[in-house]
């Protein structure tokens, strides 16, 4: 126990020097142009840090479902401009269908409820179909989707350079791009692994969303009291206002909501991983809808109070803010939103009926 | 309603515990983090959560509560709705304890 908690630490650290040494506000500005930051991926490959929950098998470092939590709250914390979350989604969908997962930045797809076909091809395959949204394609070595065969759902990888790609973004210019799939040569493809269906992509997706809104908005509640520190009206630090302090304390407790429900549900998801049993989904729901509601209400009033706090100069573009809160403002959506896991997470509890309400919610 | 009243309340769950937890002496874990702002943080979340709770009871059933009601529900609605103020007060109001938050996030403001 001791030691995974050591490592951890261990990593996190090093994620945390990675990050603050080399993303600067030069470099957030250049991604809203380019879509990303390639210096700063080779520093995270150089450090390994996007095979850190692959299994050693598959080519990773064999790190566990909170590890991968850890470094991907701390990169949110800087706003990496990088794909970091979804080369991590990708690699659990190659990993788990026994393929080996290559270097360089890769995406997953379907995000939305699209479909895609595939035909034989002798003994490969090619793939076909239109998907909106996808992260990051245009910057993508490879897109790894989930695709319909006769056979049952398969996990294939493709060139993403062999797609057609129309770009496109979210409200932080992160690419979030069309890619259309005209018989695609599939480059490696097997039967999609256990417990990996469409809709557990889309549930670790939302976990890691939920997990990268809980790190911006650390560094928005940071901004906001550094900034309340130094500003000065009417004479005195604004920090020295029972007003503003009162809305900080509002808005550090929503920002612990949100880390604590997401790392938490993390290692809810890490702990039931590989049992099949219905209490072990009734439990993975409850733990990644409620941290996807709970960061994205976060989001909301921690958002708020910061730009508040902040006045004026928190819309501008020079200054570090809109970095963060534009990107936990994104991520609410991505995935399904609060509104979307908030119907599933009631519909399952009403089902399951009251009598089973209290134990679901304090076994895992 | 319900989904979003269960998240929240999973979430504080999960909160409480891990202080409980920092609590036990055997965590090793006193002095390491400030449990008492913690703890402060919990209660003024906690606190608001009892009020939405008792608030969404009252919008999805319609009923007067009363409390002298035979009915359990309308007796115990009344009486949640009656206790509901003291909640944000007793252990601390929740701008006393949002001083002593503020206070740990922002450090000495001389």
């Amino acid at each position: 126990m001791t030691t995974t908690t050591d490592v951890r630490a261990l990593l996190c650290d090093a994620a945390t020097r990675l990050f603050s040494d080399h993303v600067t506000q030069k470099m957030l500005d250049a991604a809203k142009r380019d879509g990303w930051s390639a210096a700063l991926w080779h520093e995270l490959e150089q450090a390994e840090l996007p095979l850190v929950g692959v299994p050693e098998n598959a080519g990773g470092a064999g790190g566990t479902l909170s590890d991968t939590a850890a470094v991907l709250r701390i990169a949110a914390r800087q706003a990496a401009p990088v794909p970091l979350a979804e080369t991590i989604l990708a690699g659990w969908l190659l990993s788990s269908a026994g393929l080996q997962v290559p270097r360089g930045p890769l995406t997953v797809g379907p995000v939305l409820d699209e479909t895609l076909t595939t035909v034989k091809d002798g003994a490969g395959w090619r793939v076909s179909g239109a998907l909106k949204r996808v992260p990051f394609a245009r910057i993508a070595k490879q897109l790894v989707v989930l695709a319909d065969s006769p056979s049952g759902l398969m996990v294939m990888a493709v060139d993403a350079t062999h797609c057609n790609i129309t770009p496109a973004r979210n409200l932080a210019s992160e690419p979030r791009d069309e890619v259309v799939l005209q018989n695609v040569v599939v480059l490696a493809a097997a039967p999609a692994g256990a417990g990996v269906t469409r809709d557990s992509l889309q549930a670790r997706g939302t976990l890691m969303r939920a997990v990268q809104i809980g790190g911006a908005l650390e560094h928005a509640l940071d901004l906001a009291c550094e900034y309340a520190k130094q500003r000065v009206q009417f004479g005195r630090k604004i920090a020295q206002f029972q007003a503003i302090q009162q809305e900080l304390a509002r808005c550090g407790g929503e920002v612990a909501a949100a880390v604590a429900a997401t790392l938490s549900a993390a290692g809810v998801v890490e702990r039931l991983a590989g049992n099949a049993g219905a209490d072990a989904a009734h439990q993975s729901l409850l733990a990644v809808a409620a941290a996807k509601i709970r960061a994205a209400d976060a989001a909301r009033e921690t958002v708020a109070i910061a730009h508040q706090v902040h006045g004026a100069i928190g819309v501008t573009d020079e200054y570090a803010l809109h970095h963060v809160t534009l990107r936990a403002l994104s991520w609410r959506e991505e995935f399904g939103n609060e509104v979307y896991w908030s119907m599933k997470l009631g519909r399952e509890m009403l089902t399951a009926g009251a009598g089973s309400f209290w134990p679901a919610l304090s076994t895992a | 309603m319900v989904g979003r009243l269960t998240a929240r309340l999973w979430t504080l769950r999960r909160m409480s515990l891990a202080i409980a937890l920092a609590l036990d002496p055997s965590s090793g874990k006193q002095g390491t983090v400030d449990l008492a702002t913690e703890a402060a943080l919990v209660k003024d979340m906690g606190t608001f959560y009892e009020r939405e709770i008792v608030d969404a009871a009252r919008v999805l059933v319609a009923v007067e509560p009363t409390l002298d009601a035979t009915d359990t529900f309308e007796r115990y609605l009344a009486e949640c709705i009656v206790s509901a103020p003291v909640s944000t007060i007793r252990g601390g109001t929740t701008q006393v304890l949002r001083t002593l938050i503020a206070r740990r996030l922002l450090g000495s403001l001389k």
